[in-house]
Parts: structure tokens; C-alpha cells; sequence
């Protein structure tokens, strides 16, 4: 084969470079999704147990690391996989019920806002301005600080600073939906307003809403583990990506791998997330598409 | 024209006072200052007291009301740590943030927009293909995270760098490139796509048709048309900055109104931390504000 074909060979598969992503990221989702819920059954070790002999074990490839701890061990000799395996449980957990929580008001406040109208609409986006207004992670900072660091509180917080786009996002949708025809006919059918909410536009803004809701778990993935980061969200010993990572920095320069590994996993969740949610916006809500 | 800004004025002044709405909400939750504030042997009678001296034995209505009224007088209470006023601590610490947010922006645009621009031009090409992948990768990368492998990689490893602080440039040029990196990522997106309409318009084809050469057609004619939504968004990502800060400051130890933040988090000093949040979100809706102003200066065909 000649050198150009080969080249051009190169180049058209880097053309398709992002074709193949959203099935990869698929099965990354599957991946974070199974680890959480089967946590037990695949990890390797009890991420709680300690091995002296562990202590700062390289990852396997490394000259000193073996099988027995595939990504090495961390300064309490700790399996840093087994430990990866579990935390993908609380982020998993804690960005469900958040975005459950924040869909959920947001969704409510919206439809009531664009069906409303008038002041009752003024006065919620007024409100939906002033939190979106609001320094994200500092206002989430603060609360947390405020109420505890546990985990229901975490995703209390979570839930509140992340309705807002929802509730535009839904008003918005109901809106431009409400003139439609159909809508028009249910009212002058007799329809009560509630159930012309609930049964004819509800349906029409699904797709957009479960669009936000999937991009909106990296982020809130990123938010979590940034405030355990901190030391403001999981506390040990619960397991988080972000404190996994905040415990190895001290250790960064003798064993990097405490601190790159549960950063990868927390981009490889978040890239998969957001690669997933983009190509579902590509087929349910094609009008938001960036392309 | 008038009337759009008068009405923006408005409402920017209702959201305001939902945000001292947040920040008040976030002092009571807080619980019990007096717990924090007075000595562990103090008696029922001494914490009385001090709550009726603190207007905490007041209705929430007429406590929310004082705290606004000691807000606009600019007493947003006293530091528990410093015994300064809070406002005061906070706004020492801001040029700290808009120094970093600015230069983070600076940095975030100046690879952005060739990005964009390119893969825009060159749509469908490996360079399109690069310039997606980077976005996706920078929304995708957590800061702390990026914060700490810069610091592995060129202080400790090349040792090029300082891992922490403020001072000179060389400071700078970490904790702004973390900080940017995700603004990079989400304007090289807006600039591909909104660069990718403005070639498909109508204008951008004539002038195309009538020989003027590609690149003054893309730089000159459609990049104009290109760049309301571009500078727009820009604006926006610099409020997305100044929150953000918070954990570069962290992982840095830059100086500014993250780092204060988070210390006073764990002080307990709660007065600064409503400070800074409302400093933060005050600045926000500004920014948010001359922005809409800008734009329907811009583009008048815009009217809401």
C-alpha cells in the first residue's frame, strides 16, 4: 500500500473520528451504570480493606505493580479499581435523584409559568433569573457548608441550584407549544387546564427535558466531586471520586496514580455522559442541535 | 430603545432582590449564630440577649427587610475571624478573581476562535474532527483535576512553573489556562457552529460568488456576522469564570474570593461567605445586563 493511500486511509478514519463515539460512549454509560449498581460483584477487593503490602502499589504495567492490584494501591494500600468501582455508586446516586429533584421543580414552576402567563410568569423567571444568576458552585458551597455535609443534603443542594434551567427550558417549549392547534382544540373541547398541561404538552417537551437531564449529569457529576474535592461533599469513609482524588494529591509526586486515576474516571463518566446526551439531542430534539 | 432599557433595568432589579432573597435564606440556614459566637459557658439569658441584639428574635419578614436595609448601607456583618466588616475582606480579594477570570478569558479566546473558526471552514476535514474532540474533552475534563496534572506535569516534573500563589506572570499562566480550559472548549463550539451558519447564509454566498477571495469572505464577512452570538456568549462564559474560580484558587492558592470563600467555610465564618456569594451573583447580573443591553444594540432587529 502506498504511503499516500495510507495517509489518506489515516485521515478519512480520523474524519470519522467522532462516527463511532456515541456507541463507544454507549457502552462507557453501560459500563459506569453496571459498575454502580453491581459494585460488590466486580471489584476486585473490599475497597475498605488495607494491605500494607499495597501501600502506593503502582498500577500493573508499571515495573513494580501486579494483577493483584490492577491500578495500584493508595497510601493506605486501598485497591485505588475497587475504590473507582464503588465511588461510581454515590456519583451515580447522587446525580440521579439531584437531576430527579431539580427536573422535577424546574418542570413544575415551568409549566406553570408558560401556562400562567402574566405576573404569576413575570415573577417565577424573575426567580429563575436569580438563580441562574447565582455563582454556582459558591451558592452550592455555601449551602452545603450551611446544612452539613451529608449525602441527601448534597443532592438537596444539588436539586436546588439546578431547577432554574428546567423551569426556562420547559416554559419556553410551552409557550410555543400552547398556540398550536391541538392545544387550541383541547381548550375549546373543554379540556380543563390542567389536563391540557399534563396531557398534551407535557408529551411535546419529554424529549428536551431527558435531552438537559442527560447532559446534565456530567455536570453535576463534576459539581459533586469538585465540592468532596473540597472537602465539603462526601465525607469519608463514603467513597467519591473527588475526596479519592483530594487524599492523592498529597502523595501526587511519589505516586501520581492516587490522583490521575479517579480524575480519569470522572472524565471518561462525564465524556461518555456528554457525548450519549449530545447524540440523543441529535435524535430526539434535533431544533437545539449545535450542528 | 428606551423603553427596552428601562424594562431591563426592571427586572434586573427584581432578580436582584431574589438573590438577597437566596443570600438571606443561606444566613438562616446556617442556624444559630449565637452558638458559634458566644463562648460554650454562656447561659440561656446571655444568648437572649445577644439574638435580640442581633434582630434574631424578630419575624423572618422584618429580619429579611433590615438585612436588605444593612445591604444597600454596604454591612454585610462582621467576619467572624478577621473583626472587619465582611464586605470588606471580600472586596480586598476581588481584583485577585477578576485578574485571573480576565486572564482566563483572555487565554480561553485566543484558542478558541482559530479553532473554531477552522473547523468551521474546514468542516467535515480531520482538522474539524480535532477541534470537536477538543471540545468535548475540554467540557468534560473536571478543573481540579486539570489544575493538579498541570502542576504534576510543569512544576513538578519540568519544573518550569510555580505550583502556587500570586506574584508575577509566571503565576498566572496555570491556574488561567485551568480555568479557561472549559471556556475554551464551549466558545470553540459556539464559534464552529455559529461560524457554520453565518458561511450558509445567503450574503456570505455572494460575496463568494463575486470573487472576493475565501479568506476575506470568511474573516471580514462572515466571522462579523458571526460574532454577536460569539461575544455574547464570551460575556456570559466570564460569569461562568468568576464562580469557577473557586476551585482554581483552591488548588493554586490564589489569593482571591474562592480561596476566602473556602476558608471561611471552614472557619465557620459564615458573613464572608454570604459576601462573596453576594458580591459574585451582584456582579453576574450586571454582566448579564449590559450584555442584553450590548446585544440589542448590535443587532436591533432583536426586540423581546
Amino acid at each position: 500500500m502506498s504511503g499516500s493511500l495510507l495517509l489518506q486511509r489515516w485521515s478519512s478514519g480520523l474524519r470519522d473520528g467522532m462516527r463511532g463515539a456515541p456507541v463507544a460512549a454507549t457502552v462507557l454509560v453501560a459500563l459506569f451504570v453496571a459498575a454502580a449498581v453491581f459494585a460488590p460483584w466486580i471489584a476486585p477487593h473490599n475497597p475498605a480493606d488495607q494491605n500494607f503490602l499495597a501501600s502506593l502499589a503502582p498500577p500493573f504495567w508499571a515495573e513494580e505493580g501486579s494483577l493483584a492490584n490492577l491500578l495500584g494501591g493508595d497510601n493506605l494500600g486501598r485497591d485505588i479499581l475497587s475504590r473507582i468501582i464503588y465511588g461510581a455508586r454515590l456519583s451515580l446516586i447522587i446525580s440521579v435523584f439531584a437531576i430527579v429533584l431539580a427536573g422535577g421543580v424546574g418542570v413544575l414552576l415551568g409549566l406553570i409559568a408558560g401556562y400562567a402567563g402574566g405576573a404569576i410568569d413575570a415573577l417565577i423567571m424573575r426567580i429563575v433569573d436569580a438563580f441562574l444568576a447565582m455563582p454556582f458552585i459558591l451558592m452550592a458551597l455555601g449551602f452545603v457548608a450551611a446544612l452539613g455535609p451529608s449525602v441527601t443534603n448534597i443532592i438537596i443542594v444539588m436539586g436546588i441550584t439546578n431547577w432554574a434551567r428546567y423551569a426556562r427550558l420547559v416554559r419556553g417549549e410551552v409557550l410555543s407549544v400552547k398556540s398550536r392547534d391541538f392545544v387550541a382544540l383541547a381548550r375549546v373541547a373543554g379540556q380543563a387546564r390542567w389536563r391540557i398541561g399534563v396531557m398534551h404538552i407535557l408529551p411535546n417537551v419529554t424529549n428536551s427535558i431527558i435531552v438537559l437531564a442527560t447532559l446534565d449529569l456530567g455536570r453535576v457529576i463534576i459539581l459533586e466531586s469538585s465540592l468532596s474535592f473540597l472537602g465539603l461533599g462526601v465525607q469519608p469513609p463514603d467513597i467519591s471520586w473527588g475526596l479519592m482524588l483530594a487524599d492523592g494529591r498529597a502523595y501526587m509526586t511519589v505516586a501520581w496514580w492516587l490522583m490521575v486515576m479517579p480524575g480519569l474516571a470522572i472524565l471518561l463518566a462525564v465524556l461518555s455522559l456528554n457525548i450519549f446526551g449530545d447524540w440523543l439531542r441529535d435524535r430526539l430534539d434535533p431544533r437545539q442541535s449545535g450542528d | 430603545m428606551a423603553f427596552y432599557i428601562l424594562r431591563r433595568l426592571g427586572q434586573t432589579a427584581i432578580t436582584a432582590v431574589f438573590v438577597s432573597m437566596i443570600v438571606f435564606a443561606l444566613a438562616r440556614v446556617t442556624g444559630d449564630p449565637t452558638i458559634l459566637l458566644l463562648p460554650t459557658e454562656s447561659t440561656q439569658e446571655d444568648r437572649d440577649f445577644f439574638r435580640k441584639q442581633l434582630g434574631l428574635d424578630l419575624p423572618l419578614h422584618l429580619q429579611y427587610l433590615t438585612f436588605v436595609g444593612k445591604v444597600l448601607e454596604g454591612d454585610m456583618g462582621q467576619s467572624f475571624r478577621y473583626r472587619e466588616p465582611a464586605l470588606r475582606i471580600v472586596l480586598d480579594r476581588l481584583p485577585a478573581t477578576l485578574q485571573l477570570a480576565a486572564v482566563s478569558m483572555v487565554f480561553a479566546t485566543t484558542i478558541a476562535l482559530p479553532i473554531g473558526i477552522l473547523a468551521a471552514i474546514r468542516r467535515g476535514t480531520w482538522i474539524d474532527t480535532l477541534a470537536r474532540w477538543f471540545a468535548t474533552l475540554g467540557q468534560a475534563t473536571p478543573t481540579f483535576w486539570l489544575g493538579l496534572l498541570l502542576i504534576l506535569f510543569f512544576s513538578v516534573y519540568l519544573g518550569w512553573l510555580p505550583t502556587s500563589g500570586r506574584g508575577g506572570i509566571e503565576n498566572l499562566i496555570l491556574p488561567a489556562v485551568t480555568l479557561g480550559w472549559f471556556s475554551a472548549a464551549a466558545i470553540a463550539r459556539l464559534t464552529r457552529s455559529s461560524m457554520l451558519e453565518a458561511m450558509q447564509s445567503d450574503f456570505v454566498r455572494f460575496e463568494r460568488l463575486s470573487g472576493l477571495p475565501e479568506w476575506l469572505v470568511v474573516l471580514k464577512h462572515a466571522l462579523r456576522n458571526a460574532a454577536i452570538p460569539i461575544v455574547t456568549y464570551m460575556a456570559l462564559q466570564f460569569g461562568v469564570l468568576l464562580s469557577g474560580a473557586v476551585v482554581t484558587e483552591t488548588v493554586f492558592a490564589w489569593p482571591g474570593v474562592g480561596l476566602i470563600v473556602v476558608d471561611a467555610i471552614n472557619a465557620r465564618d459564615y458573613p464572608v461567605v454570604q459576601a462573596a456569594v453576594m458580591v459574585t451573583a451582584m456582579l453576574i447580573l450586571v454582566l448579564n445586563l449590559l450584555v442584553d443591553l450590548l446585544y440589542s444594540w448590535l443587532d436591533p432587529r432583536i426586540r423581546y
